[in-house]
């Protein structure tokens, strides 16, 4: 065979042989892409704008029924005990229903202030600050444990520096988790999946005066 | 011909592998069962011996509302009403080794509810009356029976049917006993103590 007929036949093996690995890899690559894309993985990197949610209305997410009734900033929290020199409390009132089959403590995970200070960006940001403390406004000296179908009215509250500007109203990530019935790390049944549901976007009214005067 | 015959081989064992691999995950006994309780059952009035402890439930009452009075002389309570109803659970508790605390008391409803005891956020002044009477927030050592109660929240269409399930151990005790004592409440009984329910109940410091 003429030497340059066998170079044209090497270029083009060559040539199929690349557009076979290139098609091979494609298509492993749509496979994949599928395969997450049908089990919902890309949910998470899907950045949607969150429902906002005012004062009095009610969002329902698998484990809490959450209900933020108003906000104040106060020198004193709910169980009377005065701010530190030098800080207030932001204080969210909030009526909350546990829909697990426990009695939970953990309602602080479900609500997260998003802290203008911190990011400023953040009425998009995903992340929040978890409350210093919940305090069962029904009797603030007992604990905070909320029971399946049994609503409470609660106050969560957050020390923040008294130079602290809190604008006229403030925001709140609300998240929700799933049950998940048989986990893949340990076969069990979980809450899992925590994620922002909405936003709670509430005025902030500032009681200081009030709560200082004799 | 041939190699399409052999990649096609090699991928029905790669499916096959998952598949069973699959089929293990979901077939294998979880955690949960691996590590469940050791369950000792017994019913309100018998004498229930766990691993570390012996409980005896004597009775049941309902209350609209609790309060708590640390001094015989104090006359102001503070009473905490409930969306539910307060089940108050009067029992004793009997360590058997060593020192022990209950770190789980749930209310077990028929339905698959766990409702837990309840108590005072800080133990100590002010609170002096629960922190003497509830099991839950007490240490009981090995010898020195304590006879107190056990408050629990529960929605009245609940109340038939509940189980008090206590243990030393916390999280769902564990690998650990579990006492479950069926309260006996039946539909009728539930009917009954809602009519009798107590429209307060006092949890008194100075009362042994």
């Amino acid at each position: 065979m003429d030497s340059r007929i066998a170079t044209v036949f090497d270029e083009e093996r060559a040539w199929l042989k690349a557009w076979r690995i290139w098609t091979t890899a494609l298509l492993l690559a749509v496979l994949v892409a599928s395969i997450v894309w049908a089990f919902g993985g890309f949910a998470a990197v899907t950045r949607k704008d969150l429902p906002i949610i005012a004062a009095g209305d009610r969002l329902v997410t698998d484990d809490w029924i959450l209900q933020p009734l108003r906000s104040t900033l106060a020198s004193t929290n709910a169980m009377g005990r005065p701010a530190p020199e030098g800080a207030a409390f932001l204080i969210l009132e909030a009526v909350v229903e546990n829909r697990t089959r426990n009695s939970r403590s953990d309602v602080d995970t479900a609500v997260r202030w998003l802290d203008p200070s911190k990011d400023g960006a953040a009425a998009a940001s995903r992340a929040g600050t978890e409350a210093d403390s919940v305090i069962l406004l029904r009797d603030p000296s007992f604990g905070a444990l909320l029971h399946p179908g049994l609503p409470e009215r609660i106050a969560l509250s957050w020390q923040v520096p008294v130079t602290t500007v809190v604008a006229e109203s403030q925001q709140w990530l609300l998240l929700g988790r799933t049950w998940v019935p048989k986990d893949r790390l340990n076969g069990g049944g979980n809450w899992l999946n925590r994620r922002a549901l909405a936003r709670a976007k509430l005025a902030v009214d500032d009681v200081r005066a009030r709560d200082s005067a004799p | 011909m041939g190699k399409a015959r052999s990649v096609a081989t090699s991928a029905l064992w790669v499916a096959a592998a998952i598949a069973t691999i699959g089929a293990l995950v979901n077939l294998r006994m979880n955690y949960d069962s691996k590590l469940a309780p050791f369950l000792v059952s017994g019913r309100i009035g018998e004498a229930v011996v766990a691993r570390a402890f012996v409980v005896t439930v004597g009775t049941v009452e309902l209350a609209a509302a609790t309060s708590a009075q640390d001094d015989p002389e104090e006359i102001t309570l503070k009473s905490l009403s409930s969306a539910g109803v307060w089940v108050v659970v009067h029992l004793r508790l009997d360590a058997r080794l060593a020192p022990i605390s209950l770190l789980t008391a749930n209310l077990q409803t028929s339905d698959g509810y766990a409702y837990a005891a309840a108590g005072p956020r800080v133990q100590g002044a002010g609170n002096l009356a629960y922190s003497r009477k509830l099991l839950n927030l007490k240490t009981t050592q090995p010898g020195l029976a304590n006879d107190g109660l056990l408050l629990f929240e529960v929605p009245r269409a609940r109340l038939a049917g509940l189980h008090l399930q206590v243990s030393q151990a916390s999280g769902g005790a564990k690998l650990d006993s579990l006492a479950d004592i069926d309260l006996g409440i039946d539909a009728a009984k539930a009917v009954d103590l809602l009519e009798h329910i107590a429209p307060l109940l006092t949890v008194r410091g100075d009362e042994p």
